[in-house]
């Protein structure tokens, strides 16, 4: 090569390497992005080719008016229906997963105590004298509630995301069986009946608890219980079993709610009793009281159609326990909090084996609250029918018969008690690990440390700011004391920034929401942050607001969090009827072969695959003292787990939609339809 | 400098050329350190340095034993804080004779707290005597204190929020003795640390004083509940608002007979200290009480019941314990002045003072570590609004029974909202009334920022029961209440009033009536 080509060739192979690296660090730069932004980006860049193109041809205005179903399409634009797949979103991808302690039980000698590891999807053995873990055992469909053989040889483990029962052999430490129940079980108690050992298993979102006979293991029967079942309390001779259930319901939008604890027989396998807990959620735990002709339930008493105009003095919600006696026939509900300090979101709840005292986990409080059975019981002796049917709202009651209060570290949840009453195991869920508390002096003993608590992975870090009350006033709820993880309380609310008794609010689901911008029932928000932000603070928490660092946690939290489950893992059937149903959502005519306008079909504002435009719509629903016509159009994944229904709640429902609540078809044309399609129309729902 | 440290080039300059000799390298380099550490040794011993301050150091409120003579006798605070009196920083506890005046230039000073920064420390200060007193700011670094406020008939009493604000009392009460009567009735206000205008936070009828700020955000404060006519209390007692003057609420000792509280403090166990002394004004020293904030109208205790020495100021320290100033006493030892000690909660008996100079009373001390920052809030004040929105759940719902002429069925029909204000407050003015649904529940617009009272009435419309303008609105607040004087922390059934389903009752008279003499 001569001269004059090496002189061309040196700038050029110099300008072509400096582009390539020009080139790499662009390309680096853009993945170390959020992936947000850069599905914003993207999504922007969509934007501004198709509003671009929206001006030209009148066959791009004339889809965009199609698609969205609206005239006006000033508001609307390519990114309402493009540039979202579900499989791109947060909660379809993988996210680490962390050693979370959740279901504990002691053995019947004080040496072992079993912790379940759902997110592992193990149980662990902890040797108590050494607080170190000896095995590990593989059990799949995250491991949740945990119940003894009363000849210790075996484990009995709830599968949630299995929806079974599995046996463990403790020699060797394995899987030895498992029965299917309900969908989601979670509480768990084994007792020995008339009918041999049996199992009572609360299955959370089919609403129902099964009962197992366990020779060999084998669900027998499925009896109805409230909404959400969650916790399962045996009797010690066997005779009965108390299922909780975790969300109450609504009997009208302006009624209290209430929800049920569910008195079984296992001997005869029948229900007894169905005491309502007036205004009463988030009973997660129950235990009948040896020695006492009681049952004890974790409560929060809501105040839900109380319009938020305060949160002081337990405006908005206070913690504390229903007192039932044992055939469920009268209820006392007492508070745990205290005038200016909340215990919010009770948990785990055991008693001691002489029935003296109660310990009662507060997730949202970090604290375990002694609670000192006598002096209630005196409480109880000394007060007439006036004072113990008000008693729940009296914030000073509540020192007359709490012994004392035990700090823990992240999200207490469950409690176990060694079979002797001597130790007090707490499992700090969010910190990976399990205090371990002497009942005498009420002094730590020891920590199990089962993982690094999760502090560098942000979802992690998001979940703690959810499970905190810390944020709130006083600390008296927490974002889970209302979106039980993440999902709903199945209330309404009346918030006061936009006067009071005006636009009540349904609690709408936070599982799935990722990518279904915007949010409120307003539509105003565009994202989780604002949603989250100043305003947030100022009208619920009452306190600072999140900083920018916390809102990112916390949004990455809420975004990790999937669709609610609705089916069965064996449910895996497209039957006929479904595809019915699916054939009536997108529907573009009647059955008569009357066309159905575009803005009034299903699937034009429930489009998939979130089943929302993410525009507002009006669909005829607006009462008297609601402000507006048009509310956001809410996903549908999920739909069939988040009663009650349309912007206030009021219809408890899928049906209702279009019995009870019909609007003259502007809620999508239905009048057509026959009362077999509506019902294959909300099948088809449910499989969403 | 840059010669003593032997820089080179700094030697070669032209600027730092001497005329003699210029000194070698080596030279430099030996005289350079010598000349700092003399240096060092000449500033240590003659100039001001000051110590570095510790979590043992102490701020504290000296006053002359020998109060001086004041020119202007009238205010409450010349009586707690005299001509003379000072704040000091103590580094060194055991070293009385080492302290840093902090409210250097001025005639009398008192009251200091700190900033959430632990560098800055306000207090009540006066300039001259003939002036009012007002709050300064000064920081622990030294310097001379800057005045932030300049309100008539003076400030004092601040307290500082964590929004970069602080709160005070002003005007400052007058002494009983006092010849002129005070201006105004003294109000909590709050200003921006950094100037701008004040911001009054209430409106009653009812002095109110000593705010200082809680954990969880609010104000606590004394004050008291005024007569059904609207008359100053015998006693005083605790409140609470937020930090924009919302939400007023008794918090302790409305019920408990005529005592005057003052000074109270919140501690990091869930109590409440305060100095309780007979009635008839702040008296310059009394007993330290508590109420625990579980169940504050149920646990009022004395706090130190071993200890009969007469406290002047207790504050709660980080470390779980107390210092309070006291003279003691005891059979075995009494001293002449006031004195610095350290309290736990288990006191019995006083030790040796952590601090005492023996020819000044310690009037006041606090800890010069960083306080803990409380929770913040945003207000919900809407400046553009001169209204607000009152809310009674069920107005049948009392512990107190009904008053007045016999009624057959003890219920309600109406309820009477009655405003205080204007240029003769004790005045009421009917506002109107209200029907009650039939769940006791009523709803009405109000005008913000004046005291307020409500009358229960009967369909013949007796009086059953009233509550006394005790409670104030500011503009654009939602406020509930249960009951009709229902008994205190107490959360209201879940249930939706029915008045919420109407529009409220707007009573909003025009501004100009309501300040107009009748």
């Amino acid at each position: 090569m001569n001269r004059r080509g090496k002189r061309l060739r040196t700038p050029l192979i110099t300008a072509a390497i400096g582009l390539a690296v020009v080139a790499i660090v662009v390309a680096m730069a853009w993945r170390s992005t959020p992936l947000k932004f850069r599905r914003t980006t993207r999504i922007r860049v969509l934007d501004v080719i198709g509003m671009a193109g929206l001006g030209l041809p009148k066959r791009d205005i004339d889809h965009v008016r199609e698609k969205s179903g609206m005239q006006d399409i000033s508001n609307v634009s390519c990114r309402n229906c493009h540039g979202e797949t579900t499989n791109a979103l947060p909660w379809a991808k993988p996210h680490p997963r962390h050693p979370s302690p959740a279901g504990l039980v002691v053995t019947r000698d004080n040496s072992r105590l079993y912790v379940a590891l759902p997110e592992l999807d193990e149980i662990a053995e902890v040797k108590i004298d050494t607080l170190r873990v000896l095995r590990r055992a593989h059990v799949a469909g995250e491991p949740t509630g945990l119940a003894l053989h009363p000849d210790g040889s075996s484990l009995f483990v709830t599968c949630r995301s299995g929806d079974r029962v599995a046996r463990l052999d403790l020699d060797p430490f394995t899987e030895a069986e498992s029965a299917f129940v309900g969908i989601a079980p979670v509480g768990i108690g084994c007792l020995k009946t008339t009918n041999g050992i049996q199992l009572v298993v609360a299955n959370t979102i089919s609403d129902d608890a099964s009962i197992l006979r366990t020779a060999p293991l084998q669900e027998t029967v499925r009896l109805t219980t409230g909404r959400e079942p969650y916790g399962v309390g045996v009797s010690s001779d066997g005779s009965r079993a108390y299922v909780s259930a975790r969300l109450a319901e609504m009997p009208g939008i302006d009624r209290p709610p209430a929800s049920e604890l569910t008195v079984i027989d296992p001997g005869r396998q029948r229900v007894l009793a169905r005491p309502r807990l007036i205004s009463a959620h988030l009973s997660e735990a129950t235990v009948p009281v040896p020695s006492r002709s009681w049952v004890l339930t974790a409560m929060v008493r809501v105040r839900n159609l109380v319009p938020i105009t305060q949160v002081a003095r337990g405006w908005v919600m206070t913690s504390g326990l229903a007192i039932t006696d044992t055939e469920g026939n009268n209820v006392v509900q007492v508070p745990i909090d205290e005038a200016n300090r909340y215990f919010a979101d009770p948990a785990g709840l055991v008693v001691d084996p002489e029935g003296h005292r109660a310990y009662l986990a507060s997730g949202g409080g970090d604290t375990v609250s002694v609670i000192d059975l006598d002096r209630l019981a005196n409480w109880l002796a000394q007060s007439d029918d006036a004072a113990k049917r008000t008693a729940i709202h009296d914030l000073e009651l509540s020192s007359q018969y709490v012994a004392a209060r035990i700090p823990t570290r992240r999200n207490p949840r469950q409690l176990a008690l060694s079979p002797d009453g001597s130790r007090l195991f707490i499992a700090e869920r969010l910190q990976d690990s399990i205090l371990v508390i002497n009942t005498t002096n009420l002094a730590a003993v020891g920590r199990v440390v089962l993982g690094d608590g999760g502090e560098s992975d942000p979802i992690r870090r998001g979940e703690r700011l959810f499970t905190w009350a810390g944020k709130t006033f006083q600390g008296q709820f927490s974002c889970r004391s209302c979106h039980p993880d993440g999902h709903v309380d199945g209330l309404n609310y009346d918030f006061d920034g936009d006067g009071i008794g005006d636009n009540l609010l349904d609690n709408r689901s936070l599982q799935g929401v990722a990518g279904t911008w915007p949010f409120k029932w307003s539509g105003k928000n565009p994202s989780l942050k604002v949603q989250c932000g100043p305003r947030f603070a100022k009208v619920l928490m009452r306190t600072d607001p999140f900083d920018g660092e916390q809102l990112d946690n916390l949004t990455h939290f809420v975004e990790s969090m999937p669709p609610p489950r609705t089916r069965h893992v064996q449910d895996t059937e497209w039957t006929q009827t479904r595809e019915r149903g699916r054939l009536l959502f997108f529907a573009v005519q009647t059955s008569d072969g009357k066309p159905i306008p575009p803005e009034r079909r299903c699937s034009t504002c429930h489009r998939p695959p979130l089943y929302t435009n993410r525009a507002k719509a009006s669909v005829g629903t607006r009462a008297p003292q609601d402000s507006t016509d048009e509310f956001d159009t809410p996903h549908l994944l999920g739909i069939a787990a988040s009663a009650p229904y349309l912007h206030d709640g009021r219809a408890k429902s899928l049906e209702e939609l279009w019995t009870l609540y019909q609007t003259n078809d502007l809620h999508g044309v239905s009048s057509y339809m026959s009362k077999q399609q509506l019902n294959e129309l909300v099948e088809y729902l449910k499989t969403l | 400098m840059k010669a003593a440290l032997g820089h080179r080039g700094a030697l070669n300059g032209p600027a730092w050329q001497p005329a003699g000799r210029v000194p070698s390298r080596r030279q430099a380099r030996i005289l350079g350190p010598a000349f700092l550490a003399v240096a060092l040794v000449l500033s240590t011993a003659c100039g001001p340095a000051r110590p570095a301050v510790s979590d043992a150091s102490l701020i504290v409120t000296q006053t002359p034993i020998e109060a001086g003579v004041h020119e202007n006798p009238g205010d409450a605070l010349d009586l707690l804080y005299p001509a003379g009196s000072r704040v000091v920083l103590v580094p060194q506890p055991d070293r009385p004779d080492r302290v840093i005046v902090l409210s250097q230039g001025l005639r009398a000073a008192g009251g200091p707290v700190l900033g959430p920064d632990g560098r800055d420390v306000l207090f009540a200060g006066k300039a001259e005597m003939s002036q009012a007193w007002q709050v300064y700011r000064a920081g622990l670094a030294g310097g001379i204190p800057k005045p932030l406020t300049s309100q008539p008939g003076g400030a004092m009493a601040a307290s500082w929020l964590p929004n970069g604000r602080f709160v005070y009392s002003s005007p400052v009460p007058r002494s009983a003795t006092a010849a002129h009567p005070a201006p105004a009735v003294p109000a909590l206000f709050t200003q921006s640390i950094t100037g701008g205008p004040p911001a009054r936070l209430t409106h009653g009828l009812v002095a109110a004083t000593d705010p200082t700020v809680l954990a969880d955000g609010r104000i606590l404060f004394v004050s008291g509940v005024p007569t059904a006519e609207g008359s100053a209390p015998a006693a005083t007692s605790l409140f609470t608002i937020n930090n924009d003057g919302t939400e007023i609420t008794p918090y302790a000792g409305q019920h408990d007979g005529p005592t005057a509280t003052r000074r109270p403090r919140e501690t990091r166990d869930g109590r409440i200290l305060f100095l309780s002394s007979g009635a008839g004004g702040p008296a310059l020293q009394g007993r330290i009480e508590q109420v625990l904030a579980a169940r504050p109208y149920r646990s009022r205790s004395v706090a130190f019941p071993q200890i009969a020495a007469p406290c002047r100021a207790v504050e709660p320290t980080d470390d779980g314990n107390f210092l309070a100033t006291l003279r003691e006493t005891g059979p075995d030892r009494v001293l002449a002045t006031f004195a610095v000690y350290r309290l736990s909660a288990g006191t019995v008996r006083l030790g040796t003072p952590v601090f005492d100079d023996p020819t000044r009373n310690e009037v006041e001390a606090i800890s010069a570590t960083r306080p803990v920052r409380p929770l913040g809030r945003l207000s919900n004040v809407d400046p553009t609004r001169t209204d607000a929105t009152l809310l009674c759940l069920d107005a049948h719902l009392s512990d107190r029974p009904v008053q007045g002429p016999n009624n057959p069925t003890n219920r309600g029909t109406h309820l009477r909202v009655v405003a205080y204000g204007g240029p003769t407050p004790n005045v009421p003015r009917i506002l109107g009334e209200v029907r009650l649904q039939s769940d006791g529940s009523a709803m009405a617009m109000v005008p913000a920022d004046l005291p307020l009272a409500i009358e229960l009435l009967d369909a013949d419309r007796n009086i059953l029961r009233r509550c006394p303008p005790a409670f104030w609105l500011r503009p654009g607040e939602n406020r509930s209440c249960v009951g009709c004087h229902e008994p205190h922390n107490r959360a209201p059934e879940n249930n939706r009033p029915l008045a919420v389903r109407e529009p409220p009752v707007k009573l909003l008279p025009a501004r100009s009536d309501l300040t107009q003499s009748p």
